[in-house]
């Protein structure tokens, strides 16, 4: 697990894609907090979030600490942000925490100063008022109190050009409420009207609201999937996707855990490689970025160009300025390769997954214990030579 | 369907509370039916009229519940037939398909029409036919007509199906027919409407015989036999103007014709407008009546209506056609020609938009209603040919004529194309008057604290106007300009002898009095504002007006003058300083008291104590003080209640015009209107674009509260030397430094009267004084010592007053240090002076630059003004200290009062406050009391005059007495 920190780029990049920051929201996105737990303590499940955080005490301080600081740089101002349950019959308050500053902080909204809510006489009106009601109660999963403030909208200005958007999404999330299990007949077209309509319309309309609302369609999909093995016709229609989008990675390493073919199916072995990142677990992540090459070199290439990660990207565009050019295409297949000679200490991993079976990534792990062993390397580098000149130089130039 | 889009239709079928209602109208003036969408629930279709609904593009493509898959087909038609659909509620129905859609539309069973404000719910009917029926026209011409069946109880929207007309009659139900006519009203030209047949009554049955083969065929009923009778009838000339020209006789630039039309009338009804007096008939619904003249008599009376136009070009005089050439000749008609046409009975007809309608204004009236909340509309009302007009119709046309109009006259046009020929002097004057009034079609709104006004507004309209209504208001401002009326001067209850100018002030305060208004009095410097105010007040003391106290507010530098001159002119008004830290203790008693005093800053400090304290005056001092209208004691002075007010002000303008509005606006608050309005119609124009006239209004709307004197004006009132002594309190920084001094040189005097010999004692004690009369006079004349002079400061802000009344100044001191120190002063007030002191070697070339005005401050040290000088062009004298030998001082004064001064002088002598130099300034005035007897020549060196060691310590010794008190 890597050491964790927050940064004043990370909080620009909350306020720019939401307009707030919020510790929870950051602390979802890193995966510290489970989007399952966040969910659980959302229904009033659970009694207390932070007993579900990855950290710990001292390092969730820490954090805080970050934030206010970054905040202040920012000259962000801040506001209490207070948590209600998820519930048809009754909004109860929820607690973060029982120690008070991590239960204060933790739920703390910083804003621009100009985005602040401040009394106004043209905006907050009781259009601007029924206007958020909406959008709080969508968020909230409060779709028939969504469905009233709708009404009231409408009575409001029924020239509110949003009216019909606000209905598609109220329509939908009645739909689901209604219909939790889906059939495996309309599986498809449900995925496709969730991924294709539902899900930009609620990201353009709820903002930061969408993600709450569409992980109870997603999660909708995923329970309707359970114990579904993947078929290759339809890569989506497995739980993995269904969970990733929420984005649940614990849930997204259950399900693929399950999946006798996980190992022999690239697209499953990339969301185990996501999945893995998500959740800090680096190293897991590369071996799997590595068992993924050597499993189909042209997907695992285009997905790093088209999707590349935090995690794999640096190493990747690393590996491409050691490449001349008199190299053929097999150079390509030396990236594991590469990748153990950037962290050796993946060896020691190796252990929880299947083999690799490359023979110059087996090669340049011999190497690496020879060289941590301080045995004789002549041998290996002269196998890694017969391999491929390439291969050495990456060795020696490590 | 998209996924959502299955969504929305599964919902619709559910009941939803809101609708998309279809409301028609009929546009009565084009029979156009307007369509309007609305969204209501069931129970509020009685009002669907106030809940529009505008079509969204963005509902269209995501409809919310209220727009039902019906509805959306149906708005979707509107939109595609006209963009402009978008974002409004209302527009006609498409041009093509228009029967179609208005089918769907009533098939939602959400279709409404509206009429007299009720909702009726549309359906659809059954095609229907229509019968034929004859009828008679007004002209005595048989017509064929149709009708739905007989006994019809309910009234139809009828749809003709050929023609996208739409007719509408009303009734508690309405139905849209579609309707199938019959072969019957085909008759002969194959319209669906009824045909023009227009058959006159002599040839109905010829017309009948032609077609009786086919006359039952047709079934159509007989047209009714009516009798006929002959009416008496005259005739009536008409003048038709057109103002651009008939096409048949267009001309190049004509700008219209006139063309001569006769009418033949009976006591009900006229006949069509000809050029011929032939017979006519008419159908009053039971019998015909023929109208008919004696032609001969028709022949004279267009004959004798033709000479009086000859001045008009016409083509040809048979068709009694007129051109008319440019816009003058409109002029003449309707102006010159009028009256004689009128009696002849010719009758102006014009068309639609014609604008050539003029008439000069015959009589003005001005109704004058007081509203409700005290405020008074003002309606001008320009008679003319038996019609009013409100001028406040004009307004935007007149500003068009930016009130600089040349022209004798100016015309006003109606929206009727009518205009009115006005005088441009009266109309435009009056209007720059009521040009910062608001006005509604009541007429011009005056506020009632602006009510007097109505003088200026008076004087602005024509001698002959005739005032009506509330006409008490305008009595009331008339009497407030004029002057006043001049009292019996028994002055038995103020000690001085007061100017006829002076009196005169005192009348005008009483005369703001009488009419419920506050003035300024705003004389020049020196013209004895004070000295008024006292007499004011004490003979408001004698007609027993002075019941409760009246508070006097200045600042704190003239508190003591005041007391000082209460006690002397007016000693039976007893009077309190409110200052001080204990001024609350016996707040209670202030009752008992003539007359209050107070300070600027302290009466807002003191303002919830003053809101208590009921006043019979509010009098503010220097009342430029409040020039700024957000300070603190700005906004007290305007809480504190009071009966009456007076502002005093030698310069109630010292940088710009928002200074007087602040001052007019405590006297009378409103009357300038508010801060905004006074910086738009005035400060701005005035100051910005130096706008003469406006300058002029505002001096004359302001003129009754503002009583101003220079000293020229009132010059052979004054007399050629007045003396004015000003106390001036030190501030307590500057009265610390001073008596930290005189303790000091004290101990130093007493030890050297000790230790030297006698004839050194006079010198030690004057050398010991000069310190003290230097504080005094500036602290700053000491080395390293940095403390404000408070005496400084009042000559400064004095000279400023008097620079700004164009006065010449001369500045006397004895210490040219200080002087030097006054010149800087004055120089950052970029007030130029010119400096002679001891040291000065050309004096003649600074003497004769001052007397040619090349500065108006003159600073003169004593030695070097006391002989010599001849300074007529001064006639302001400042001793800036008070110098030991008064002759010379007097001397020094008469530089400039001497002969050869043509102007009244003025000197001031600046004494600080409870310093050695009020002590000095008593024993000045005990030696005065001899010089009278004495030589002048001799009182300059004498003895007498000098002042002895003893006198000299005599005057420690008060010091230090007055100290101790």
């Amino acid at each position: 697990m890597k050491k964790t920190n927050i940064d004043i780029a990370q909080i620009e990049h909350f306020l720019a894609q939401q307009g707030s920051f919020c510790l929870i929201d950051w602390l979802l996105k890193e995966n510290y907090l489970s989007y399952s737990h966040y969910e659980a303590w959302r229904y009033g499940k659970e009694v207390l979030l932070d007993h579900n955080l990855s950290i710990g005490d001292k390092e969730i301080n820490n954090i805080i600490k970050e934030t206010k600081n970054a905040c202040k740089q920012l000259n962000l101002s801040s506001q209490q942000q207070d948590y209600y349950t998820w519930s048809s019959s009754k909004n109860n308050k929820l607690t973060i925490s029982r120690q008070q500053t991590i239960n204060t902080e933790l739920g703390m909204q910083w804003l621009r100063p100009q985005d602040l809510p401040q009394l106004d006489l043209f905006m907050d009106n009781t259009e601007v008022i029924t206007e958020n009601r909406i959008l709080d109660a969508l968020g909230g999963r409060q779709f028939e109190s969504a469905q009233k403030a709708l009404s009231q909208l409408t009575e409001l200005n029924p020239n509110q050009k949003k009216l019909g958007e606000y209905q598609d999404l109220i329509n939908y999330g009645l739909y689901i409420s209604n219909n939790p299990t889906v059939e495996k007949t309309t599986l498809s077209e449900e995925l496709a009207g969730l991924e294709n309509e539902v899900s930009p319309l609620a990201h353009t309309i709820l903002k930061h609201n969408a993600r709450d609302y569409l992980a109870f369609a997603w999660r909708r999909l995923s329970n309707s999937l359970e114990n579904q093995t993947f078929n290759q016709q339809q890569p989506k229609l497995h739980q993995s996707y269904m969970l990733m989008q929420i984005p649940d990675w614990q849930g997204v390493l259950s399900s693929l855990a399950d999946d006798k073919q996980l190992f022999t199916t690239a697209v499953l072995l990339h969301r185990l490689a996501l999945a893995y990142e998500a959740t800090k677990c680096d190293n897991e992540a590369l071996l799997i970025w590595c068992l993924l090459m050597e499993m189909d070199r042209v997907y695992c290439e285009r997905i790093i160009e088209e999707q590349p990660t935090p995690l794999i990207n640096p190493l990747w565009q690393d590996f491409w300025e050691t490449d001349d050019e008199e190299y053929d295409g097999e150079y390509l297949g030396f990236f594991p390769a590469f990748i153990f000679t950037k962290i050796p200490g993946l060896i020691h991993h190796l252990g929880n997954f299947p083999t690799l079976q490359q023979p110059a990534t087996l090669a340049v792990i011999e190497a690496i214990k020879i060289h941590q062993q301080q045995g004789d390397e002549v041998p290996i580098r002269k196998k890694m030579q017969d391999i491929s000149p390439a291969l050495l130089k990456l060795f020696i130039n490590r | 369907m998209s996924f959502l889009a299955s969504l929305r239709k599964q919902d619709s079928d559910d009941k939803q509370d809101q609708q998309l209602h279809y409301l028609l109208t009929i546009d009565h003036l084009t029979s156009e039916m307007i369509l309007r969408l609305c969204i209501a629930s069931q129970q509020e279709i009685a009002s669907i009229a106030n809940k529009p609904y505008s079509l969204q593009r963005e509902h269209l493509y995501r409809p919310p519940s209220f727009i039902q898959h019906s509805d959306k087909k149906i708005l979707q038609e509107l939109s595609d037939s006209r963009a402009s659909w978008f974002n409004t509620d209302k527009g006609p129905l498409p041009e093509n398909n228009t029967w179609s859609l208005l089918q769907e539309i009533i098939a939602t069973q959400r279709c409404y029409l509206l009429h007299q404000n009720s909702v009726i719910a549309v359906k659809a009917g059954e095609p229907d036919t229509v019968y034929p029926y004859w009828s008679i026209n007004t002209s005595g011409e048989y017509q064929l007509g149709w009708q739905l069946q007989e006994n019809l109880n309910q009234y139809k929207l009828i749809f003709c199906t050929q023609k996208p007309k739409f007719y509408f009659t009303a009734n508690d139900t309405a139905a849209i027919d579609s309707i199938v006519l019959g072969p019957v009203v085909f008759l002969e030209q194959h319209r669906q409407t009824p045909p023009r047949l227009n058959i006159s009554v002599n040839d109905i049955d010829k017309y009948i015989q032609q077609r009786s083969k086919n006359w039952q065929k047709w079934a159509l009923p007989r047209p009714p036999i009516v009798d006929t009778v002959v009416a008496d009838t005259e005739i009536k000339p008409l003048l038709i103007c057109h103002d651009q020209g008939t096409p048949q006789l267009s001309q190049k630039n004509c700008a219209g014709d006139i063309q001569l039309l006769f009418s033949l009338c009976s006591d009900k009804y006229c006949s069509l407008p000809q050029n011929t007096f032939d017979d006519c008939i008419y159908w009053d619904g039971k019998t015909l009546h023929r109208l008919a003249v004696d032609n001969k008599q028709g022949e004279h009376l267009k004959n004798t209506i033709t000479r009086r136009l000859s001045s008009f070009t016409s083509p040809n005089n048979e068709k009694c056609i007129w051109y008319i050439q440019h816009q003058q000749q409109w002029q003449h008609l309707f102006t010159d020609l009028y009256a004689p046409l009128n009696k002849l009975n010719v009758s102006f007809c014009t068309e639609a938009g014609f604008r050539h309608h003029y008439a000069y204004i015959e009589s003005w009236d001005v109704r004058i209603k007081e509203r409700e909340n005290g405020d008074l509309n003002l309606s001008v009302l320009l008679q003319a040919k038996d019609i009013d007009i409100e001028l406040q119709e004009f307004l935007d046309q007149l500003r068009d004529f930016n009130y600089r109009s040349k022209d004798s006259h100016i015309y006003l046009q109606r929206s009727d194309g009518r205009l009115w020929l006005v005088p441009a002097g009266d109309v435009l004057n009056l209007m720059e008057e009521l040009e910062d009034l608001d006005y509604s079609q009541d007429g011009f709104h005056l506020p009632h604290n602006q009510r007097h006004r109505l003088a200026d507004i008076e004087h602005c309209t024509p001698a002959s106007t005739h005032w009506s209504g509330d006409t008490e208001y305008l009595n009331e401002s008339i009497e407030l300009h004029k002057s006043p009326v001049v009292l019996n001067k028994t002055l038995d209850f103020i000690k001085a002898q007061l100017r006829p100018y002076q009196w005169l002030g005192v009348c005008w305060i009483q005369h703001m009095k009488q009419h419920t208004c506050n003035g300024l009095l705003a004389d020049d410097m020196g013209l004895g504002k004070t000295l008024q105010a006292l007499t004011h007040l004490a003979f408001e003391k004698t007609q027993g007006n002075l019941a409760k106290p009246a508070l006097i507010v200045m600042p704190l530098s003239l508190l003591h003058n005041w007391q000082n001159e209460i006690k002397r002119f007016a000693p039976q008004l007893s009077c309190k300083i409110i200052h001080g830290s204990k001024r609350h203790d016996n707040w209670t008693e202030l009752n008992n008291y003539d007359v209050l005093l107070t300070t600027y800053h302290l009466v807002a400090s003191d303002l919830s104590y003053w809101n208590e304290q009921r006043l019979s005056w509010l009098i503010l001092d220097e009342a430029q003080s409040i020039k700024n209208p957000s300070t603190r004691y700005s906004k007290a002075v305007r809480e504190i209640p009071c009966e009456h007010k007076l502002c005093l002000s030698g310069t109630p303008v010292e940088n710009h015009l928002g200074e007087l509005w602040s001052i007019i606006s405590f006297l009378m608050p409103g009357y300038l209107g508010s801060r905004r309005e006074f910086r738009d119609n005035f400060q701005k124009p005035i100051e910005q674009a130096g706008d003469e006239k406006q300058m002029q209004r505002l001096l004359k709307r302001i003129a009754p509260f503002i009583l101003r004197r220079t000293k020229d004006q009132i010059a052979k009132d004054l007399p050629a030397k007045t003396e004015i002594e000003q106390l001036i309190p030190l501030s307590s920084e500057q009265y610390n430094f001073y008596e930290q001094l005189k303790h000091e040189t004290w101990q130093e005097l007493q030890a050297k009267i000790n230790e030297e010999n006698e004839s050194n004692h006079s010198i030690a004690a004057l050398s010991a004084l000069l310190k003290l009369r230097q504080a005094c006079c500036d602290p700053g004349l000491f080395p390293d010592v940095d403390l404000p002079s408070a005496k400084r400061q009042y000559c400064i802000e004095m000279i400023e007053e008097l620079v700004a009344e164009n006065r010449a100044v001369l500045v006397f001191s004895q210490f040219t240090q200080m002087l030097d120190i006054l010149d800087t002063s004055l120089a950052e007030k970029n007030i130029s002076t010119l400096k002679l002191t001891g040291k000065t070697r050309n004096r003649q070339t600074m003497v004769d630059a001052f007397q040619r005005g090349e500065a108006p401050v003159f600073l003169i040290s004593l030695k070097a003004g006391g002989t010599g000088l001849n300074l007529t062009r001064a006639d302001t004298v400042i001793h800036y200290d008070p110098w030991w030998n008064a002759a010379a001082q007097q001397q020094a004064s008469d530089r400039a009062h001497r002969i050869g001064q043509d102007k009244p002088v003025f000197v001031y002598k600046l004494i600080a406050e409870n310093t050695i130099e009020e002590k000095i300034a008593q024993l000045q005035a005990q030696k005065m009391a001899l010089s009278q007897h004495v030589d002048n020549q001799a009182q300059l060196n004498a003895e007498t005059f000098a002042f002895k060691f003893e006198e000299l310590l005599t005057l420690w010794e008060e010091d230090k007495n007055h100290e101790k008190n």
